[in-house]
């Protein structure tokens, strides 16, 4: 395209529609997704009065009932019980102990005393240090609970007894994506190879398969690999019957379905870029280096192969990327113990009423992705007119 | 190129232009539980106002129905929910409060009737198990523990619920002590280091249909089940059975989310849904009991005899869901720190 | 080498040969061995409702979320591939960058944008959050083509005297065809597969073919839902073969492909 004078207010023009739709239903929703993270509207806003005895340092008082009573009795019922959802996930048992006390808010004698003989668990501490933390327009407890912490009395930042499960959970998603990034680009090197250096049959067959596989419906792929690993599956039936095993091997509803399955999903996103880079070595080289002696396998190795390992980090990483977002085909053919993060997002969105906590786990997933790309596709596209080395 | 421009958004505006009245829209937990309510329910309704409906499957939580409710565009007139949900839903403003002067309370059960729900299927969690598997019959939660007797895979329902009450039900505690027990943290401890017993073992479901299909292929020995899922794999010829011994039951209920457009259509659908005319038909497609005392004269005595009902419930236990809404929070949370280890 | 692509083949096609044949079943099992031979499952799908207008639906939403996509990867890859070097490389990053971004965090952020907008389980949210998907692809291929294209065509076009809006329509636009095209089959296909964002956007009456596929998954494993994917595939087969004819009718002007 040609650059002119005046081209750029007409480029500015062309570029308008994409840029619309992309600040609109991209940009602005991924941040407002963000958002949820940290926002605390709720709680923020419904408890004026204690939310000032909070920031102030008095101690639980008689001011600081009088407060949460005057709070609990203005509320609406409906508003009472979702800050009362709220804070249940702070603290367990919280929602009974709002609900109870905000019904009989009017009832309740002014005074730390009289509350107590209301309720007994007003004398809990930790019900009065959960207000106290979490009465401000933005909160960080959904980030703490994702990454395993939690704040001490003093203020301080302290680690949960068994908090650490969504690092744990975060670890899992990466070690599964990088296994299967790795089988595929194990099973896919050969198969690029056929289809660039193969006959024209072999490589017809390859290729085709490649494309039958990559515009099949995911579904229908996890389905077949739920017909061929179940208990009684075919493959089972087949090692039962030649007699190598004596009992159907657990081959699904575990780590070792859920790796195959997503790496029958993602193969073709490994073979294509290799295929890529394949394409661009000439065959003479490989001529010149038989020529100067070299065996095939040292040929391979030392001329081929070093040349193709742009392709298969390209690859790679774009199965590790793709594979860290699964969540359908765990769903299907994975065991408890194989949820990825995805699985704890979609949860706490739709069946735990949580979307602050869904926002902050959603954020490390894109953290992970965004640090994927940083640290292994930035430096290569960078360096990639350097890389094609003699 | 303006041409071009705006003839492509003609296209995708024209392509997703939908309909805009919408029909009576019903949103249950799929599978033959739906099947039966269409059959037993929706149709004659539809049939008798003379109006078309549409269906929709939900998957539990309260999720869709909160944003329903927070952006008007509320597109189910009736769900069925489960109680803790209801009483959860209801206490945030998420459903319509019923007028039960108008929906015929008098036969119903005393527990279908809520503010916000009128209770219709009683559900029952038992064990499922092939009877192609090992040797004789389970009897007993115990017998789910034993894997030496009945040796392979036993399915659970994901989640805490129901499963914590059976582990101590396993464990010896009598099911009237059940959430006195788990409403201590010993309690729970108990529950899981039960759970921890079998835990190599155990693979989770979360749609009902799941655990036939795991036992019908032999994917697991047994499997937590509803028991109307069992009873139709029976009738479809699988050899399947349901244990009844301490099963624990729910009941799920009609709920109208709140600023339903077709709300006054869905207050005469939940009072035609209490008649027992219909409950009687209801379980002749899905074997569970129904909320109307007078639905069971209508029955035959051999179906009666598959369901939530009489001496099947003698040692049953009733899920405590306000249980729940206060301890659910903290023993999911445990749960799934448990179920990824 | 021969042994390794054996097994890659097999693994790549086996669990598809195996699973079709069950659209056939005479029980009602999805497993071997087969109970007899049958269309009873084809009948059930073509007397099911719910299947067809799932089938339709797929066809409306991927229809819309193509023409938008087009557009808007479009004017994208031509506004890109007009911009200088720098601008040019954030508007990539920008243009590309959905593609990265996990389906999971995707369908929540526009689950909460359409409820905000009272668009949630509208044609529209779909058709909108598919395009979203769909541009990068369409992008990527015109830019492709684009890329190839001598500049002195479009200069020699200029210095005949014909106007930008001239030569885009009779010189840019009919050479970088295939490239629309590539990327308007991929967005196409994306779409009608796409699983996650529709699990989140849809509603009754919008269900797309993938939801009802998840649905018949978790609910009863039936030949039926083999069946779909049968007919499915071939379409994609069909699709697969137009592409690779479209390729062989490219391939003088693509440079490097």
């Amino acid at each position: 395209m040609i650059r002119s004078k005046g081209g750029a207010l007409a480029t500015l023009l062309l570029l308008l529609p994409p840029l619309a739709l992309y600040v609109g239903v991209y940009l602005l929703p991924m941040l407002a997704f963000g958002g949820a993270s940290v926002d605390n509207g709720v709680l923020g806003q419904r408890f004026p009065r204690l939310a000032a005895w909070a920031a102030s340092a008095a101690p639980v008082d008689d001011a600081a009932a009088v407060a949460l009573l005057a709070d609990l009795g203005v509320l609406r019922p409906e508003e009472r019980a979702e800050a009362a959802r709220m804070l249940n996930q702070d603290q367990p048992g919280f929602r009974s102990l709002i609900m109870t006390t905000g019904n009989a808010a009017g009832t309740i004698g002014p005074g730390l005393a009289a509350l107590r003989s209301f309720d007994a668990r007003w004398a809990e501490d930790r019900f009065w240090f959960s207000l106290r933390q979490n009465l401000e327009p933005v909160t960080w407890r959904h980030f703490r609970k994702a990454l395993g912490l939690g704040l001490s009395p003093d203020g301080g930042i302290t680690r949960v007894e068994g908090g650490d499960i969504y690092l744990r959970i975060m670890l899992r998603t990466l070690v599964i994506g990088f296994e299967v990034a790795a089988l595929t680009v194990l099973i896919g090197y050969p198969l690029a190879y056929a289809v660039v250096n193969a006959g024209p049959r072999l490589r017809g067959l390859v290729l085709g398969a490649v494309l039958l596989g990559f515009w099949t419906s995911i579904l229908v792929r996890t389905t077949a690999w739920v017909v061929l690993l179940q208990t009684n599956g075919l493959i089972n039936g087949l090692l039962l019957r030649l007699g190598l095993v004596d009992a159907p091997l657990p081959l699904i509803f575990n780590r070792f379905g859920t790796v195959v399955a997503i790496t029958h999903v993602l193969l073709p996103f490994a073979i294509l870029p290799i295929v890529n880079v394949m394409r661009q070595i000439p065959a003479a080289q490989r001529d010149a280096s038989r020529s100067l002696g070299a065996g095939p396998i040292e040929t391979f190795l030392r001329v081929y192969l070093p040349q193709t390992l742009r392709g298969v980090a390209v690859g790679g990483g774009t199965v590790f990327i793709l594979a860290l977002g699964f969540y359908v085909t765990p769903a299907l053919v994975g065991g408890p113990g194989d949820q990825m993060l995805a699985y704890y997002i979609a949860d706490f969105m739709q069946k735990q009423l949580n979307w602050g906590m869904a926002s902050a786990l959603g954020i490390m997933l894109l953290a992970a992705v965004a640090a994927v790309l940083a640290l292994w596709f930035v430096p290569r596209l960078f360096a990639a007119p350097s890389a094609r080395r003699p | 190129m303006l041409k071009l421009f705006s003839g492509a958004v003609m296209l995708a505006v024209g392509l997703s232009a939908g309909a805009q009245a919408r029909d009576l829209t019903f949103a249950s937990w799929g599978g033959n539980y739906q099947d039966a309510q269409r059959a037993a329910f929706f149709k004659p309704f539809a049939a008798q106002k003379g109006i078309s409906f549409a269906e929709d499957t939900y998957l539990g939580g309260l999720a869709d129905i909160k944003a329903m409710a927070e952006t008007g565009q509320v597109k189910w007139d009736l769900v069925m929910v489960e109680r803790a949900d209801l009483i959860l839903g209801c206490d945030e403003g998420l459903f319509e409060k019923l007028d039960w002067a108008k929906l015929g309370a008098a036969d119903l059960l005393p527990t279908a009737i809520h503010p916000c729900g009128a209770g219709a299927v009683v559900v029952s969690y038992g064990i499922g198990y092939n009877k192609n598997g090992a040797g004789k019959a389970p009897q007993t939660w115990a017998d789910f523990w034993d894997l030496k007797t009945w040796p392979g895979k036993r399915g659970l329902r994901a989640g805490p619920k129901m499963n914590m009450e059976l582990a101590l039900i396993a464990d010896g505690v009598a099911p009237a002590d059940v959430y006195k027990v788990l409403a201590t943290p010993e309690g729970v401890d108990r529950a899981f280091r039960k759970l921890d017993e079998i835990k190599p073992s155990l693979q989770f479901w979360d749609a009902g249909a799941q655990p036939v299909d795991w036992l019908s292929t032999g994917n697991v020995a047994m499997s937590s089940a509803y028991n109307g899922r069992i009873s139709n794999a029976v009738a479809d010829g699988k050899p399947l059975g349901f244990v009844w011994t301490n099963n624990i039951y729910g009941m799920d209920s009609w709920a109208i989310p709140a600023k339903a457009p077709n709300k006054e259509l869905a207050m005469e659908f939940i009072a035609f849904a209490n008649t027992p005319a219909p409950q009687a038909e209801f379980p002749k497609y899905i074997p569970y009991g129904t909320s109307n005392v007078k639905a069971a004269d209508l029955m035959a005595p051999d179906l009666r005899a598959n369901l939530p009902a009489g001496v099947n419930m003698d040692t049953a236990l009733f899920m405590d869901d306000v249980f729940w809404a206060d301890h659910f929070d903290q023993i999911s949370v445990r749960w799934n720190n448990w179920a990824t280890q | 080498m021969a042994l390794s692509v054996g097994f890659g083949l097999a693994f790549l096609i086996v669990p598809l040969a195996i699973v079709m044949p069950l659209a056939f079943n005479g029980g009602s099992y999805l497993s071997y061995p087969l109970e007899g031979l049958s269309l009873r499952w084809f009948g059930a799908v073509l007397h099911n409702p719910p299947w067809l207008a799932a089938i339709a639906n797929s066809f409306r939403v991927a229809l819309g979320a193509t023409a938008l996509a087009l557009v808007v990867g479009g004017l994208a890859a031509i506004g890109t591939m007009a911009s200088r070097r720098l601008t040019a490389i954030v508007l990539w990053a920008l243009f590309v960058s959905p593609l990265a971004v996990p389906s999971i965090v995707m369908a929540v952020a526009l689950y909460f944008a359409f409820a905000r907008l009272g668009l949630n389980g509208t044609y529209l949210s779909l058709v909108i959050a598919h395009a979203l998907l769909g541009a990068p692809l369409v992008f990527v291929s015109v830019l492709n083509s684009l890329r190839g294209l001598p500049p002195e065509l479009e200069q020699a076009a200029a210095s005949l005297g014909a106007s930008r809006w001239m030569r885009f329509r009779t010189v840019i636009l009919p050479l970088t065809l295939p490239g629309f095209l590539t990327g308007a089959i991929f967005a196409f296909v994306m779409s009608f597969d796409e699983v996650v964002i529709a699990l989140f956007l849809v509603s009754p009456e919008t269900q797309t073919l993938p939801i009802a596929l998840f649905a018949a998954l978790r609910d009863r494993l039936e030949p039926t839902l083999v069946v779909v994917a049968l007919s499915l595939t071939l379409l994609s087969g069909l699709l697969i073969f137009a592409l690779a004819r479209l390729r062989r009718s490219a391939a003088p002007l693509g440079k490097d492909q």
